[in-house]
């Protein structure tokens, strides 16, 4: 395997990866989508379970609570709980008769990264959410305009157009 | 799209976080194609499970968690970075 380590500043954490790719281990993605859906398949029941687990942790928030309050539970809760949804997933798939154990071993450590990711994540929203009100508040300009009430040639709005469009037209009967 | 390997990263090998954004954003500027048709599939099958509803509930994390940890253990193995995953 070739061993290049190129800055410093990487060296402890790419001990032995660096910018070169040994080509015999490396699958691709044609790979990785086979091995996935083998994967996904033998340990259904694991999806199912940890994919139901997370959408109960996550959607009733996502309804319950007001717009900034959901998009900051979202932000913090999805990726929490996805750190956890990848570590079953991962002991489940490599290690199956210990996986519990292993998984509460590492519990601690791996609430302590999610939260830390989730925070990341809270804190990007918070900035996107906050731009957006401010067009939508103090600079109104831009963000009213909204392309579903332009006039159109016809007499109608262009949300009239959606609508008519999206329906199924009804064979009329005498 | 450059912290896509930071999630499988501190799940599998218990990294830090911030080691792993850096793991992270190493493989992204090196591999950046196999991130992007990485996102084109996780997208993909996302607005197919969006629009079921129930399947996205039913089956969207378990397979973005599998799908996710085999991505980042291919490109572990092809760097030769083996984590020590469970000790």
């Amino acid at each position: 395997m070739n061993i290049e380590v190129s800055s410093s500043l990487t060296k402890h954490w790419f001990q032995a990866g660096g910018g070169r790719i040994d080509k015999e281990e490396y699958g691709g993605v044609n790979y990785v989508l086979k091995e996935t859906g083998q994967l996904a398949l033998r340990n259904i029941e694991t999806v199912l379970c940890t994919s139901l687990i997370w959408s109960i942790l996550l959607i009733p928030g996502l309804l319950a609570f007001p717009m900034p309050l959901s998009g900051l539970y979202a932000a913090f809760v999805g990726p929490l709980g996805l750190v956890m949804v990848l570590r079953f997933t991962f002991l489940a798939v490599r290690h199956k008769r210990n996986k519990w154990a292993f998984f509460r071993r590492g519990l601690p450590r791996l609430l302590l990264s999610g939260s830390v990711v989730g925070v990341m994540y809270a804190a990007a929203f918070i900035v996107v959410y906050s731009a957006w009100w401010y067009y939508d508040r103090v600079s109104a300009s831009i963000s009213h305009i909204n392309p579903a009430n332009i006039p159109h040639d016809d007499g109608g709005y262009g949300i009239n157009l959606c609508i008519t469009t999206s329906c199924p037209d009804p064979a009329i009967r005498r | 799209m450059a912290l896509t390997y930071v999630l499988p990263l501190v799940a599998q090998t218990q990294l830090s976080v911030g080691r792993a954004i850096c793991i992270s954003a190493r493989f992204f500027f090196t591999q950046p194609i196999y991130t992007l048709l990485l996102w084109l599939q996780i997208v993909t099958v996302g607005l197919l499970l969006v629009v079921t509803t129930i399947g996205f509930m039913l089956v969207f994390s378990g397979l973005l968690g599998i799908f996710l940890n085999v991505a980042t253990e291919n490109l572990c193995s092809a760097y030769g970075i083996i984590g020590k995953a469970i000790e």
